[in-house]
């Protein structure tokens, strides 16, 4: 069943024009430059055309990639990829999607950040694993357009902008996997200033595949001789064909791919085995003109990456949360509690009805929205910095805050993304569990974000580690002065006032924690800031959703006042108040049992020995 | 060789209905081009990238929302647009009062060879405006055409019917009407979504287009939504029972056969 091409990708267009324009207010700053050419009128139009777009063209394919896969020839060591998406990519570049993002300088439109993210959740949502393609080709072109010389710009910039040849990341190797350091690709430098490069790549994301004459690898390599660790690393762009003086595609420049794994998802992602110059006829070519910058270079393409990878887990959760309220009004199946318990013998009702179903549907709504909320805000503060100019003070505010945000939004929209594709499943039944319904597919394709760019782990150390001490705390300090300024607004109001103090407590609580840190390193309990890293990034993106979820809601309680109850914004204002009094009353609370656990030192998890668990081994 | 092509903004066919004060609620409702205008539009383009016209201009009567559906005929090709509109117009239904705006707008726009539109609006399904315009201006209309050639000072158009189908030809200048087989309209690309801000569009009074509205020749007495749909019945049993006691609803209780 269901072999035809169906689509069932929904997208949240009122929850994101709400975002943008009632919440953010990016029309505050569109029109101005470097946004000059962008207005209020043009991002609308953009988003609405971008949501006809992917829901005629792209989500349509959605279970059709799952199903087919990449194809990999072991004899010739090539990939194929499902021919209707090499299709719909021919249609994604004629329609002139792929210059969203990319600089006017290589003929893009350098679209604000808030508007392409917003899109980009379209694109994600309706086909995640055919949309990491064109988002690895954006970060490794603007690796190139950032760091490359002159020459290197000129040749790859146009034709990965323009969507002739993609490009991917090769960080990981089978010994290096969240410890980029143990890299062993090896870089020899040629007599004409090349390098020759050896090594094993392993899950390279769209690191072969049939959908362009070429694929552009920037890859860590070590040159002979260079330092051990991450900081010997060196950045090489490596064509997987030689390109001929007229930029043309020649040869092969030994990069075979020697598998493709068989994955739980993102099916039609080839996540590529691949092998660098095991005939010694591969040749790469320093990024730039600086040796030993690999690390901080990919760090651009990382950071950036990161966002991505937290938009593209919320872009498959929204969908999963609203085919679950479809299907959830339709699906009639048991009596009301009520009645049961009053003896009364009523019909039998749409699930939607039963409470159990409602607190998943909203226990959904609210995280959904407030991961939006929180990968919105992120992207409106670097379109902010970029408006008030580098280098200014205004700038490097803005900018603080998108560093504090990024491993919020990498983390906990991977982890809470996975758990509300996992909710709609639960509230489809043994309905959800079949794949002639869409949301067993998001659960298992929504996975993946947890673990790449970066496992969440990674993440909690990236906020622990450095943004928490940052500028000597400068980050954490500005958001709970925004977040307090808003509970001071509303701690007193009628309507908001016990969730703007709930919020200000939790708050308490998250800052609390942020001193325990602090103190486990001067007792010398170092085991016990990893033991916490990760719960503390989740206390602290709660925190930060709640807040935006209170702002939206008393945004959205204004707003009310001027319609009546049968407007339809009536109803999307109203259930913008619910999301965050629900997120506040049901999941905010878990702040403070987590602050009372780091605090009490619990360091079971330490002391238990290696052998205290069962003692088997990997197979 | 010009081409005109007048379109109307709607809601999608989707939308939740909501009535408000006599009138169909218009707020937080999705507006779009009448999908059968899209076909008319794309036809037009068409024509002008096959070297068969030099200009295709897009009309519509609508308050300033309705500028945004211009601005999407614009960005899939259309060279200018043109809005008109009169708060007195906001009355609902007064499809003659608009055939003679539409008219009055397009007399001020000649000279242009060939009228385009969607056969029908999917908001009121009324298929009138349009035709009445090219009434009063006195050219021919060839309606609900799925397939269409302009050349030599004429139109050849194919229409179908159940069983059969027409050729007609007419002089130019003519008003066509399109159905949904006649093209699949194009996406605007998103350069050119950039770049429709820079083409002209201009606003008519009516006092501008030389038009005094008038009233309409009815009045609306009443707007309702349809009764809520009363449950399913499902008829249980063996299959050939089944069908028999079906057979049996649709006659007696649901009156359709
Ligand atoms: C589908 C897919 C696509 C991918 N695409 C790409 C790509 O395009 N380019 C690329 O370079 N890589 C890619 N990867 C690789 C991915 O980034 C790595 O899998 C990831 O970084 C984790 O490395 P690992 O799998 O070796 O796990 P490991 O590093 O072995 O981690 C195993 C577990 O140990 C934990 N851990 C590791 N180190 C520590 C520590 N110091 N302290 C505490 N816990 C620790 C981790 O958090 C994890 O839970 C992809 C992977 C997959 C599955």
């Amino acid at each position: 069943m269901s072999e035809e091409l169906v689509n069932h990708y929904k997208p949240d267009e009122r929850d994101i024009l709400f975002l943008l324009f009632e919440q953010f207010r990016i029309q505050d700053y569109l029109g101005k430059a470097p946004y000059d050419a962008f207005g209020e009128d043009d991002a609308r139009m953009i988003i609405n055309e971008a949501i006809k777009f992917t829901t005629r063209e792209v989500g349509t394919l959605n279970s059709y990639v799952d199903r087919e896969g990449c194809k990999h020839d072991p004899q010739a060591g090539t990939v194929t990829v499902p021919p209707l998406m090499k299709e719909l990519q021919r249609k994604y570049e004629e329609n002139g999607w792929h210059l969203l993002r990319a600089p006017e300088e290589w003929g893009g439109q350098d679209a604000p950040h808030a508007v392409s993210l917003a899109v980009s959740e379209f694109f994600s949502g309706a086909c995640a694993a055919w949309a990491m393609y064109t988002g690895l080709t954006l970060g490794a072109a603007r690796l190139i357009h950032t760091f490359g010389t002159e020459e290197q710009r000129a040749l790859y910039c146009p034709r990965m902008y323009g969507g002739e040849w993609m490009g991917t990341m090769c960080l990981t190797e089978p010994a290096a996997g969240s410890e980029v350091g143990r890299n062993a690709a090896t870089a020899v430098k040629n007599d004409d200033g090349t390098y020759k490069i050896t090594g094993t790549k392993i899950f390279i994301s769209g690191g072969d595949h049939d959908m362009t004459d070429n694929i552009i690898h920037l890859a860590l390599a070590r040159i002979e001789g260079a330092a051990r660790g991450t900081k010997g690393l060196s950045l090489f762009i490596v064509p997987k064909m030689r390109i001929n003086d007229d930029g043309s595609v020649g040869e092969s420049n030994d990069v075979i791919c020697r598998g493709i794994e068989n994955k739980m998802g993102i099916k039609a992602s080839a996540t590529a085995t691949l092998n660098f110059g095991d005939n010694e006829a591969c040749t790469g070519y320093l990024l730039g003109s600086e040796e030993h910058k690999g690390i901080s270079q990919m760090f651009q393409m990382m950071n950036e990456a990161r966002i991505g990878t937290g938009m593209q887990a919320l872009s498959q959760a929204s969908s999963a949360y609203l085919n679950a309220v479809g299907y959830a009004r339709e699906r009639v199946q048991g009596k009301p509690f009520a009645d049961i318990a009053t003896g009364k013998r009523g019909d039998s009702v749409t699930i939607i009805h039963h409470e159990d179903i409602r607190r998943m549907l909203l226990e959904m709504k609210c995280k959904v929205e407030g991961m939006r909320a929180l990968t919105l805000k992120l992207a409106a503060h670097g379109d902010r910095a970029a408006v008030a100019g580098e280098g200014s003070e205004a700038a490097s505010k803005e900018l603080g805050y998108v560093e504090l945000l990024t491993p919020l939004v990498k983390a906990y929209l991977s982890d809470q993304g996975f758990r509300v594709s996992e909710l709609a499943i639960q509230v489809y039944g043994g309905y959800g569990y079949i794949k002639d319904y869409p949301v067993e597919q998001y659960c298992r394709d929504i996975k993946i974000q947890s673990l790449y760019e970066g496992t969440n782990y990674i993440q909690s150390l990236d906020l622990v580690g450095r943004k928490l001490n940052q500028g000597g705390g400068a980050l954490v300090r500005q958001l709970a002065e925004d977040i307090t300024r808003l509970v001071k607004e509303h701690e007193a109001d009628e309507v908001f006032g016990s969730d703007a103090k709930a919020l200000g407590e939790a708050l308490g609580h998250m800052t609390g924690t942020t001193m325990q840190f602090m103190k486990f390193f001067q007792e010398g309990q170092h085991q016990l800031i990893p033991l916490a890293a990760t719960r503390f990034l989740e206390m602290m993106a709660e925190v930060t959703c709640a807040y935006l979820l209170l702002e939206g809601a008393v945004i959205a309680h204004e707003k009310m006042q001027e319609l009546s109850e049968t407007d339809r914004d009536y109803s999307f204002y109203a259930g913008k108040i619910h999301s965050a009094r629900f997120f506040i009353r049901n999941i905010l609370p878990g702040v403070k049992m987590k602050a009372e656990v780091i605090a009490s030192r619990d360091k079971t998890a330490i002391d238990i020995a290696d052998h205290h668990f069962p003692m088997v081994g990997a197979d | 060789m010009k081409i005109v092509v007048t379109i109307k903004q709607t809601f999608t066919t989707e939308a939740k209905i909501a009535v408000d004060g006599g009138a169909i609620s218009d707020k937080g409702i999705k507006q779009i081009v009448n999908p059968y205008d899209e076909f008319a539009v794309e036809q037009a383009i068409k024509i002008k990238e096959s070297g068969g016209a030099e200009e295709v201009v897009v009309l519509t009567i609508g308050p300033e929302r309705a500028g945004e559906a211009l601005r999407q005929c614009l960005a899939m090709g259309a060279d200018a647009a043109f809005r008109v509109w009169d708060d007195s117009l906001a009355a609902p239904g007064a499809w003659d009062v608009y055939a003679t705006v539409l008219a009055g707008a397009l007399e001020k726009m000649k000279p242009w060879e060939l009228l385009l539109a969607g056969w029908v609006a999917v908001d009121d399904n009324a298929a009138i405006v349009v035709q009445r315009a090219a009434e009063t201006l006195g050219i021919p209309q060839v309606l609900v055409v799925n397939k269409l050639d302009v050349g030599d000072g004429k139109v050849t158009a194919v229409r179908e019917m159940d069983g059969y189908r027409e050729v007609v030809e007419a002089p130019l200048p003519a008003l066509v009407t399109a159905d949904k087989a006649l093209n699949t309209p194009r996406y605007p690309t998103l350069p050119n979504i950039m770049k429709a801000k820079r083409k002209p569009l201009t606003v008519w009074t009516l006092e501008d287009i030389g038009v005094t509205a008038g009233s309409a020749g009815f009045t609306r007495t009443g707007l309702a939504l349809p009764p809520a749909k009363t449950g399913a019945k499902i008829v249980e049993g063996e299959p050939e029972e089944a069908a028999v006691a079906l057979a049996d609803l649709l006659h007696t209780e649901a009156k359709v056969i």
